[in-house]
Formats: structure tokens, sequence, C-alpha cells
């Protein structure tokens, strides 16, 4: 009697391959799709989680875009607090699929940019990255001005990208009724104020989150850019829903509709890969799960295990390297916290 | 007698120069100097005895040692407090509310302000560690360029070019007057006397000023300052940490002697 399960490979059974970090295991953990190696030039974007792997990635040799790097000039934590060197460009914090596709079109448009202004105390804050600037800034025009610099930046580099590692975070998004933009977190955290006039709440279904990462990827080759994209899904539990349902099952569906979005795209999609740093973080496939002691954010060691997996899939042998970052990360671990809005919220609560 | 060491980098020069005048005009005052090997805090220990030492060989004709035990103040001059830093984020930057100049990227003011908080508090740390916040001591910041100074860039003082040189300074000097309160140190900011303007000195104290004939001044010579600048910023000094007043003032000659100091 024959069995489709005969003859597969032990990572095929849990039981086989369930646990274990050893590099053999690492390596099979995900099959990649996309031919990417250490000179690929990549962009990274997402959320709290795309800057562990924007760190781990850089720390790791890996050639990782930085449109607006100001690591010249600034000691880390100040440039991570003002937005610089966290990701590929100083865009904050992208949590969902249509914050990064109005990214791109934006960057892409011959169009001034559209420039939503929240104020506060006489300052004023880019409504589409409130966090890099956290003192604000003195006028709107102040505010323009910067949107359009690093809107330029950004164009140099999608033009250079050769992979986008796009970390979606989650699928609840306020949506500014007049312009209908999708903002990174509510008025009244960072600054400006919630009027539900003016924003509503919208929770993302799978086929919309597919269909703004089809329309980004549409919008780069209309464009002549030919960036792939690696799909992860950030491990990070939501700090709060707006949805009226507990905060437990709130996560498990923004997670589950991003996985399966990013899975569904992968799996019939030449241009999308999904790598799953969401899997070694919060399940025991790899010895986890790896989270602090307050269950939310990902321990260094599970992120060095994110960036190990990804290496050893493909083929490279950076051990020597890894070494190095980890002394690397506890020398600079004062310089380390990772910037996230969704911390406000709970100060709010509090 | 009172003792006053004199110690710093280049800037020593202006003090060297102006030693004679400055001796007639404070007679009571015995001057000695000391120069840190290439600006450097980490050249020197200031061991346990209270003596100064360079730990690398100084440059010819400079003394590798000061003995501080029997020194009644010090002056310590020359101090950039991050300046450089200052001059180098506004040389590719532009900031954000204050005149455009071109630049393809900004930064905004607060970032500014942040970054020199974060640069003077480190120089500041320096500073405390290297005379073990010797309560003797007395610091005073770098002159400023002269105000007839090229616009060159890439000198520490380029910032000064900006049409808001006047708010980057202030920023600056908040900064100095912030973290320098919280150390045992005295703190001299340049009198009024020495300052054309805001970040500016005046023309007639730069060492280009007092040139022979026939010399072409180099950057240096206008960022550093000549002996009437060493008389009249110690005559400052005099006046507010020693309480004396200049007696039998004996014209400072204009001729620059580097001593071997020179502008390192």
């Amino acid at each position: 009697m024959k069995s489709p399960y005969q003859n597969l490979e032990d990572r095929a059974f849990w039981r086989a391959c369930v646990g274990r970090d050893d590099d053999a295991a690492l390596a099979r953990l995900w099959s990649p799709k996309l031919v990417l190696d250490r000179a690929t030039p990549l962009m990274t974007a997402g959320s709290c989680f795309a800057q562990h792997l924007h760190r781990a990635l850089v720390r790791g040799g890996w050639n990782v875009l930085q449109g607006e790097d100001m690591s010249v000039h600034l000691p880390n934590r100040l440039c991570h607090r003002y937005g610089y060197n966290l990701f590929s460009a100083r865009y904050g914090n992208i949590y969902t699929a249509r914050q990064f596709r109005q990214l791109v079109e934006h960057a892409l448009s011959d169009d001034p940019p559209p420039v939503l202004c929240w104020e506060k105390d006489g300052r004023y804050f880019d409504a589409l990255r409130p966090s890099v600037e956290p003192e604000g800034l003195g006028a709107p025009e102040d505010v323009r001005q910067s949107r359009e610099e690093h809107l330029s930046a950004l164009r140099s580099v999608l033009a250079q990208a050769g992979c986008i590692v796009l970390t979606l975070g989650l699928t609840e998004c306020w949506i500014d009724r007049e312009t209908g933009l999708a903002l990174p977190t509510a008025p009244g955290t960072i600054a400006g104020s919630y009027d539900p006039d003016r924003v509503y709440l919208h929770n993302f279904t799978q086929s919309e989150v597919m269909a703004d990462l089809r329309a980004t990827r549409d919008l780069l080759r209309d464009h002549g850019l030919q960036a792939k994209f690696l799909l992860t899904v950030s491990p990070v539990p939501l700090v709060a829903t707006a949805t009226g349902h507990h905060v437990g099952p709130a996560t498990a569906y923004s997670k589950a509709v991003l996985r399966a979005a990013s899975g569904e795209l992968s799996l019939g999609d030449e241009d999308f890969d999904y790598f799953p740093s969401y899997e070694i973080i919060t399940t025991p496939i790899a010895g986890g799960p790896y989270f602090d002691q307050y269950g939310r954010q990902p321990t260094d060691e599970g992120v060095q295990l994110v960036l190990k997996a990804f290496g050893r899939a493909l083929g490279d042998d950076a051990s020597a390297t890894l070494e190095t970052d980890a002394v690397s990360a506890r020398d600079h671990g004062q310089d380390e916290e990772t910037i996230c809005e969704e911390i406000l919220l709970e100060a709010f609560n509090r | 007698m009172i003792r006053v060491a004199i110690i710093g980098n280049s800037h020593v020069g202006a003090y060297l120069t102006a030693r004679e005048a400055i001796e007639a005009a404070f007679p009571s005052v015995e001057l000695s100097f000391f120069a840190l090997p290439r600006h450097s805090f980490s050249s020197c220990v200031y061991d346990a005895e209270g003596v100064l030492s360079a730990q690398e060989a100084p440059k010819t004709g400079l003394p590798d040692r000061i003995d501080l035990r029997e020194v009644d103040h010090i002056l310590m001059v020359g101090q950039s407090f991050a300046r450089e830093g200052l001059a180098r984020l506004v040389q590719d930057f532009d900031v954000l509310g204050l005149t455009q100049r071109a630049r393809a990227r900004s930064v905004s003011q607060a970032l500014v302000t942040e970054y020199l908080d974060f640069r003077v508090e480190r120089y500041c740390r320096k500073l405390a560690r290297f005379l073990r916040e010797d309560p003797r001591c007395v610091v005073a910041p770098a002159p400023f360029p002269a105000a007839n100074m090229p616009a060159t860039a890439n000198t520490p003082s380029s910032w000064l070019d900006h049409p808001d040189a006047d708010l980057l300074t202030k920023i600056w000097s908040d900064a100095v007057l912030w973290h320098m309160s919280s150390l045992n140190y005295g703190l001299m900011m340049q009198p009024d006397c020495l300052m054309a303007s805001p970040g500016r000195s005046p023309d007639m104290f730069c060492r280009a000023a007092s040139l022979a004939d026939g010399q072409t001044p180099t950057a240096a010579d206008f960022t550093h300052m000549n002996a009437d600048y060493g008389l009249a910023h110690f005559t400052g000094f005099a006046h507010h940490w020693l309480g004396l007043e200049p007696g039998a003032r004996t014209p400072s000659s204009s001729k620059e002697h580097h001593d071997g100091l020179g502008s390192q």
C-alpha cells in the first residue's frame, strides 16, 4: 500500500523537525523562491518587528539599502529617536499593506505628495509618519518639505531595490475620511485629536491585503522597477484593538489574515515569497516561542534565529558574522529599543 | 603671588605670546603653561599627586608635564565643546524653519538641539574626568573665528557662515551653559568685549591681524587669536575669578610668537 506521505523529507513531519534550531533544521525552514544573496539590494519596511529584521540584516552584512542614512552624523539612539536608520528610509512603522501601497504611490507620483498635518501644542506632525519628529516641526510647511525630501530619498531606494522585505503587522487601520489616507496610528495618540467625523476604523480582509500588495507590485512594474517581495508577518501581538473584541482573538484575526494573504500570494505569484519569521518566533518549530517575559516582544535569541534561518536557507554561511553581531547587540543595548507607536496606546491606558 | 596655570590646546598660544604683558598688568600673578598633545584629553594623565603629564612625545619645544600641585588657579582654554559636530551637521543639511541653503536634505531644529545636547554633554563628561572636576579649574570655550574670516567649508566653524548663525550659536551656548552648570569647574564664556557679533571675534584679535608684512594668513590664523586677545581674555578672567584689575598695563606686542605651539 502506498501513501503520499511516504518518502517525504523529515521537514514534512512535525515530530522529526519540531524544536530543532541546529543549522540543518534552520536551513529547511524556508525554501526560497526568490533568488537572493548578500549582494541583493534589500529594502526593509513594515511594523515594529521589521526594525528587528532591519538591524539583524545590517549586522549580518546583507546589502540593506539606506536612503536617509544619518549614522555618520548621529549616535544610534538619536538616529532611531528621529526615525533614521530604522528601515531603508525614514517612513516610520508601516503596519498595513494599504499604508505601504499608499507610500509607494506617493513616492512614484509626479504630483505633489498629499500632506496631512496633525497639530499638538503649536507643533506640527506628519500624520503619515508622526513618530519621526518626536517634538514635531514648527510649521506645516516644514512638514511638507520634510515629506518631499523623504519621498525623494524613497524613490531612489525603490529604484535600487532588488527585494522588498515587507513585514506586515496589522489589519486594523484608521482612515482619514476626507483624503482616504491610511494612517499608521489613530489621531490623538501622538498628535492631533480623535474625531469620529474625520477618521474611521477599517479592519482589512485577506482579499483587500492581497489586492493592496498586488497593486503595489503593479505600480512598481509600471515604473520599470523590478523589486520582488519577501513577505513576513510580525509575531508581535496587537497592543490594543478598536474593534470592540478581545485583543486576543483580534490579534489572531489580524495575524491569520496577514499570514493567509502572504501564503496565497507566495503560492500563486512569482513576485512574492514568504519567510516564516512569524512561525519561528511564535511556535515551537525552532525551539520557541521566543517572547520576552511579557509575552509580546520577541527575544534577541529569537531574532538571531530568524536571521540565521534566513541565511541558512539561502546557503549562506554567516556564523562568524553572527557571533560578532551578538557582541555588537550587547554593546549597543541601550540604543536598540524598538520604536513603536503602539506602545503609546498602552501609556494612554494607564 | 597668585599662581595660574593656563592649559589647553593650540589656543594657549595667545596667552603665551601675551605672557609679558599679562605679568606686567598683573604683577601679583605668576603664569605657567601646558598644551595637550593633539588636543586630546587621552594624551595626558593627571596623576594622584597633581602632575599633568603627556603620555606621548610633545612637539619639540613644548613642555611634557606641568605640576599643578602648587597652582592656585587653572585656566583651561580653547575648548571646542563639540562645535565641530554642529559644523558638520549644518554643512550637510538645511535646518527646517531656518534660512534654506539648497541642501538636498533637512533636519529639524529639535534634532539639532538634541544632537548638540548629546555632544556637549559627552564633551563635559570627558572634561570632568580629565581633571577630576578640580575646583581650581575654570574652562573657557575656544574663541570664535574672526569676523573677517573668509567663508571656508570644512572648518570647525563653518556653521557660522549660516544666515541664522545667531540662533545656532545660541543653541550651542545654551547646551554648554546647561551641562557645565553641573560640573565643579568654573565656566568663562566669551566676554562681550571679545565678541564682534554672535559667534564672531573682532578682527583685530586674530592672528591674521598680527602677521608680519608679507605673510599670507591661513584659515587657522582667523580661528586662533593673538597676544592682544590673550591679554584681554586674561584680564576678563582676572577680574571675575581672581578679583584683580590690571595695574601697570604694558602694551602687548602684536607680533606673533608661536613658542612652538602654532596651530596644531
